[in-house]
């Protein structure tokens, strides 16, 4: 009996027809399968699909990591599977019809993780970026300088929207580029409901007087928000290697989270560093932060350290003046 | 730099001031004639014919042009007269500052009513009264006798000058006493005085030297350096022997105002006030601070931080070159209280604050600044474990005045809903000084 198998590749989105007159085929990642589905969550050989003794389509899970699933349920190993049913393999999905039907898709109507398939919505999207700006607007986490007006917070607020697009934009490329199934706009509404969530905490932290991430932010600035926003993806997005068990995965993407993280705090982005001896003429007050690490020390022990700045600038002195002979 | 621009907005517009200028002194010598017949009743000394008296205020005044040697063009120009018969010339030490920092690559040169010139030696300098006194050969016997006499407010004077081939230039006006707002002593004069006239005489109406021209204040009020500075400079025993010893000689000058100004304040008891509800801070130091203070809750748009600022400076100003002044003193105080931030928004919002030296010092003279900067214990108070008071104590060196510095001083102290910021800077002072100065002014300036 001649099958025709869909395959709707989730990563680029699109779907194609295997046609086969044999009785048992494969399917999977590796080039010596009959259908080759490119999905890196998808096993080298995954999936076997053959016609028993009864006449019926069976499906065999061929042991794999990830394992395949009927609608949302995970599948026994070996089971019949009627015509016309999706059947989930990684972040694909196939559907099987008899060969002699014609397969009514022609465009692919892609089937994705519930909770995904939502965050796609460009509807969702928009009302999530939406959301996140009116928190930053009201937080006030673009907080009022002395004599900014309230334009240069809307102003802010808009920027940080772009912020975020910009954001969403790089991680559909990349998860264009690893056939990941969650594209720009589930990317927009990650990063906005992730940004969202930081911010309402930073300000419930603030009003109790508690501040440790508020600390962070003060002192690292938005790098933070990404570190953290990073975090997010690194357990929610990206689980790619398939040949690791859920435990190992969450070990490994947690120490490359941390890894970011680091980097990070090491080089901030718009933070505020520690002082500098060597100042330009501007002196810029540092924030409280600092006194978590800096013990106070009295008015004498500070006049005699400042005073050990003469002996520098005398010696500097002198080496400017030999260096113009 | 400063007078290359001055001397071209004169030359554009010369067409207007040639009319004005010939007008002026018209009228001046007109009124001249008024007072000097007033002047022969009242005086049998130095009675002088009037017109005798003019010949010599035009042949004892000149043109002093300070000249580059790699291009020949003029850097500076200014008056000066003469104070002697051997051909000592007095003028600005402004007029000469060019030459005074880089005398090898400047030469000074005099041009007379006639239009000879010839060269000029620097004998002698005060950076803080702004006078130099110069010698040149051959010119005239003819000089300016220096007045003891001590005037009267109202009393009238003539401000002269000989800033181009104009011819002498007279301004009158009248003695206005000794300016208050500064340790450096100036004569208030109410007369404008133009640019070119750094360095000329003004004069009683019987020729004797009042002062010296040296800046404007404003329209129609301008300062002189009092006579007795001239006395003070032509009797210095110190004088530099050669052009090596010209910054040794400056710095020492500078060193010695300081020492002395700062000894009076640091000498003094402070006086502190209240500035908003849990600030002490320093008040009027001296008769020659001037303090200003403002409420930004007046303002529109400014709800949400209350600003009360206290701002006092000094009128010291000493010019040494360029872009580089210093003696200046300055404090103030900023006290800021919010209702409606957050604790963390007005911590970003006070956080912002950057201070700058007040006096300007390019790189080729000062050192950059180096800072301490740490977490204070200023009233030694255990309980204050909300608050937080960061100091930071900056220093600069001269390069060219061994052991005198910059000063540059902040304060940041407050908890979650006020803070004082309080800052000073110092310019040119020692070690000492710069030291003693920050340990007092944190003794009064204190938050309760």
């Amino acid at each position: 009996m001649e099958l025709a198998v869909e395959v709707f590749e989730q990563g680029h989105h699109r779907s194609f027809v295997v046609r086969s007159s044999k009785s048992k085929f494969r399917i999977g990642r590796g080039w010596n399968n009959e259908v080759i589905v490119r999905d890196p969550l998808v096993d080298a050989e995954h999936l076997e699909i053959y016609t028993d003794e009864s006449g019926f389509i069976r499906v065999r899970d061929l042991q794999t990591e990830n394992g395949t699933r009927i609608g949302r349920k995970p599948m026994p190993q070996d089971v019949e599977v009627p015509f016309g049913q999706p059947v989930r393999i990684g972040h694909s999905n196939i559907v099987i019809h008899q060969g002699n039907e014609p397969v009514p898709a022609a465009e692919p109507t892609p089937q994705f993780e519930p909770v995904i398939e939502r965050m796609q919505q460009p509807v969702i999207a928009i009302g999530a970026l939406i959301l996140a700006m009116l928190v930053a607007l009201l937080s006030g986490q673009f907080s009022p300088d002395i004599g900014v007006e309230s334009d240069g917070r809307v102003g802010r607020a808009m920027f940080f929207g772009l912020g975020l697009i910009f954001w969403a934009a790089i991680w559909g490329v990349i998860a264009r580029l690893l056939r990941h199934e969650m594209a720009f706009w589930g990317h927009l509404t990650l990063s906005s409901v992730i940004c969202s969530f930081i911010l309402i905490a930073d300000l419930l932290i603030d009003w109790m007087s508690f501040n440790l991430l508020s600390l962070a932010l003060a002192r690292y600035g938005y790098s933070v928000l990404f570190a953290v926003a990073l975090l997010g993806w690194m357990f929610i997005g990206l689980d790619m290697s398939t040949r690791l068990k859920p435990l190992r995965r969450a070990a490994i993407s947690a120490g490359i989270t941390g890894m970011i993280v680091l980097v990070m705090f090491v080089f901030p982005v718009g933070g505020r560093n520690e002082p500098d001896h060597s100042l330009p003429p501007m002196v810029n007050l540092t924030q409280p932060p600092e006194r978590l690490v800096a013990a106070d020390i009295s008015v004498e022990e500070f006049l005699e350290r400042s005073s050990g700045i003469f002996d520098r600038l005398d010696q500097e002195v002198v080496e400017s003046l030999a260096e113009a002979d | 730099m400063r007078d290359n621009k001055s001397v071209i907005r004169t030359s554009k517009a010369s067409t207007f001031l040639l009319k004005s200028r010939t007008q002026n002194m018209i009228r001046a010598l007109y009124k001249l004639n008024m007072a000097l017949p007033l002047l022969l009743l009242c005086s049998s000394l130095n009675a002088q014919p009037e017109s005798a008296m003019l010949d010599i205020f035009r042949e004892s005044i000149y043109q002093i042009v300070v000249n580059e040697n790699e291009t020949g063009n003029k850097s500076a120009l200014g008056s000066g007269f003469q104070v002697s018969p051997e051909g000592l010339i007095v003028t600005n030490y402004h007029v000469v500052s060019g030459y005074v920092f880089e005398p090898e690559q400047r030469w000074l040169q005099y041009v007379d009513s006639e239009g000879r010139s010839g060269e000029l030696e620097l004998v002698d300098f005060d950076v803080i009264n702004d006078l130099a006194l110069l010698r040149a050969d051959g010119l005239g016997s003819d000089y300016f006798e220096i007045s003891q006499a001590l005037y009267r407010k109202g009393d009238r004077i003539f401000a002269m000058g000989n800033p181009h081939d104009y011819g002498m230039l007279v301004v009158d006006g009248a003695y206005n006493g000794i300016a208050e707002n500064s340790h450096i002593q100036k004569i208030l004069f109410s007369g404008s005085l133009n640019s070119g006239m750094s360095g000329g005489p003004a004069v009683d109406a019987g020729g004797n030297i009042v002062g010296v021209n040296v800046a404007t204040a404003g329209s129609q009020l301008s300062f002189l350096v009092p006579a007795d500075k001239i006395m003070a400079l032509l009797a210095d025993e110190n004088r530099p022997s050669s052009t090596e010893e010209y910054m040794a000689h400056a710095g020492q000058q500078i060193k010695n105002f300081q020492l002395g100004y700062y000894e009076g304040l640091l000498g003094a008891a402070w006086p502190d006030q209240p500035l908003g509800e849990h600030a002490h801070v320093v008040g009027e130091l001296a008769s020659d601070l001037s303090c200003w203070g403002s409420d930004n809750q007046n303002r529109p748009n400014s709800d949400d931080i209350r600003i009360l600022e206290l701002f006092c400076n000094n009128g010291n100003h000493t010019y040494l070159q360029g872009r580089f002044n210093t003696n200046q003193l300055h404090y103030s105080f900023y006290y800021y209280q919010t209702e409606t931030l957050t604790s963390k928004q007005f911590h970003d919002a006070v956080g912002e604050q950057s201070f700058l030296p007040d006096n300007q010092a390019p790189e080729r003279y000062v050192t950059n600044f180096e800072c301490q900067q740490n977490y204070v214990d200023i009233d030694q108070q255990e309980d204050q474990a909300s608050g937080f008071r960061q100091a930071g104590l900056c220093f600069r060196a001269y390069k060219e005045f061994p052991g005198l510095y910059d000063v540059l001083y902040y304060l940041f102290q407050g908890e979650d809903t006020r803070a004082l910021v309080s800052h000073f800077t110092l310019s040119a002072v020692t070690k000492d000084i710069a030291l003693d100065f920050t340990e007092k002014f944190m003794g009064v300036a204190r938050w309760n």
